[in-house]
């Protein structure tokens, strides 16, 4: 009864999940630090060699950071002239955010669900963008007063709106329990002509309706066509590091918000009134190509026997006179094969593309 | 709330010659266990890196006090495992409830063949017991959502779960066993 109520009505159990998790957040908090600092400790007591190696690879890498750093600065400046020529200078890239920590885990491998230290008094609300070392971690799901649940993307239930970057082709970026042992994620809905390629970033995309766009979710990979070659999938490595995860920063735009804020009273009269414009014209384009069509198409509707001699003719007679013929045919009530058999002496240019569909004419006559 | 409600009229039905303040203990104690191995569940063992799985603690107790104390005992310490677990994760409202009353129900009936030597029951009540738990969840959270890779789940998740709670079974069922026994004398 209790599932039935609370999946009717969501907030129901609210009070006393507040209440439980009024006692019982701090204690977790403390349980959580405890074990942290003793793991800590542990972690100081790994060998100098093993730093030693670290530091040389560092050392690499910021050579490595350092050139591209400067190609960087080259492309921002370019970035930074093109954006305001597109006037594209959105407030998605500084967006706010709160620092979290996160303080219990899911204890079954079968939910990547966790739980972080900060609750609806500190502004966290649900559908909230959840983000750690530079990538999308998940989306908060559940508040409380002094705690909120957050299911990461790598949970088999989630299902993030994504694009790529370069061309903004959308496509979905799902969990996987089968798959999120390797560190991937799956890209599916990605349409044939897409553009995505394999390291191409994927970020979420700005027709989604809960998650913020422009955040980077992972880099594509192993993009192919699917096995009916109708759509394009892939796997998607993600930016942001699952296994070694303590703090979050949590974004406190909610993305349905932009949507209320967009649409109000002016917007959306100048939106009708655009859309409305073109609109005529549409129809009666459509209503031109429906009469062309039942025109082409009335022929072959009028006698179901010599359906296949019509198609097979109006294949062949591809002119607008041809047309025309068939049609006063049809309007004179459906064909005869005598009748087929008079266009062809009556028109000899066509008798070999009529004579590959020969079969088709020989059948109709045998049923007639 | 509930869970203090029955539990107290339970107790007091089950054996009416205890004193309430024993009652009130025991109550607390049993309390204090499911709060206590709640919190290492959810916030120690994640934070172990070389576990493949975290046995899970709560079920491991349902069932040993199912075991011990019988059906309605073990129903009623599910019922207050199960709620704390509702209580955590969001989602239909006593999912979790459900699947630990029914395990300490069911281990209820295995108490007339509980012997304080013998080990191999409670394993294997153990593994039946984590085995009911998954192919709940699996149905319910999985099934429904068309995922058809049962081989993988079983390996991947279930086997560990299994292997790391039989082994903390071991363990702590005779520090349970004692425990209760301390807790009734």
């Amino acid at each position: 009864m209790l599932i039935v109520l609370s999946s009717v009505k969501d907030g129901l159990m609210n009070p006393i999940r507040n209440t439980i998790g009024y006692v019982l957040v701090p204690v977790q908090s403390g349980v959580n630090r405890i074990g942290y600092a003793i793991y800590e400790q542990l972690a100081d007591h790994r060998t100098l060699e093993e730093i030693r190696k670290e530091n040389d690879t560092l050392k690499d890498k910021v050579d490595f950071l350092t050139e591209e750093n400067n190609i960087l600065e080259q492309n921002s400046a370019e970035l930074d002239r093109l954006r305001s020529l597109y006037q594209l200078d959105q407030d998605y890239l500084n967006y706010q955010k709160v620092g979290a920590r996160i303080i219990a885990k899911d204890s079954e491998n079968w939910f990547q669900v966790f739980r972080i230290n900060k609750g609806s008094q500190d502004g966290i609300r649900v559908d909230q963008n959840v983000i750690a070392n530079g990538g999308l971690v998940g989306i908060v799901t559940d508040v409380g007063l002094n705690y909120a649940t957050v299911r990461s993307i790598i949970d088999d239930e989630s299902r993030v709106s994504a694009m790529g970057i370069q061309s903004s082709d959308t496509c979905i970026v799902a969990g996987d329990l089968t798959l999120f042992q390797e560190g991937r994620l799956r890209i599916t809905d990605m349409k044939k002509d897409a553009v995505i390629q394999d390291g191409d970033r994927i970020v979420t995309s700005n027709i989604s309706s809960k998650f913020v766009p422009g955040i980077l979710i992972g880099y594509a990979v192993d993009v192919h066509d699917d096995e009916k070659h109708l759509m394009k999938n892939g796997y998607l490595i993600p930016a942001a590091d699952f296994d070694d995860m303590s703090e979050v920063l949590v974004i406190t735009e909610v993305k349905a918000d932009s949507f209320k804020d967009t649409n109000d009273g002016s917007d959306v009269a100048v939106s009708d009134g655009t859309a409305a414009a073109p609109a005529p014209a549409v129809e009666t384009s459509g209503e031109d190509a429906a009469t062309e069509e039942s025109e082409t198409t009335a022929p072959a509707e009028s006698s179901p026997a010599a359906s296949s001699l019509v198609e097979s003719l109006s294949q062949s007679y591809q002119g607008a006179q041809a047309s025309q013929d068939t049609e006063t045919q049809g309007e004179a009530g459906g064909l005869t094969p005598e009748q087929i058999s008079e266009y062809e002496r009556n028109h000899p240019e066509t008798e070999e593309d009529t004579a590959a569909s020969g079969n088709g004419t020989a059948s109709g006559e045998g049923s007639q | 709330m509930k869970k203090k409600k029955s539990g107290k009229i339970s107790f007091s039905t089950s054996e009416r010659s205890r004193k309430l303040l024993r009652l009130r203990l025991r109550f607390v104690i049993y309390v204090l266990s499911i709060v206590l191995s709640f919190l290492i569940q959810t916030s120690v063992f994640p934070l172990i890196p070389f576990l493949a799985a975290t046995p899970n603690l709560l079920l491991i107790l349902t069932f040993s006090f199912g075991f011990i104390h019988g059906n309605l005992g073990g129903m009623l310490y599910g019922l207050g495992a199960g709620l704390l677990m509702d209580m955590f994760y969001s989602g239909p409202f006593g999912f979790y409830s459900l699947i630990f009353i029914f395990i300490g129900y069911i281990n209820g009936f295995f108490s007339h063949y509980y012997y304080e030597e013998y080990n191999t029951l409670p394993v294997l009540m153990c593994v039946f017991s984590l085995l009911i738990y998954h192919s709940y969840i699996y149905v319910f959270r999985f099934l429904i959502r068309a995922k058809f890779s049962i081989p993988y789940y079983f390996i991947r998740i279930v086997l560990p779960s299994v292997v790391f709670s039989v082994l903390v079974t071991l363990i702590l069922y005779r520090f349970f066993f004692t425990a209760s026994e301390k807790i009734d004398s």
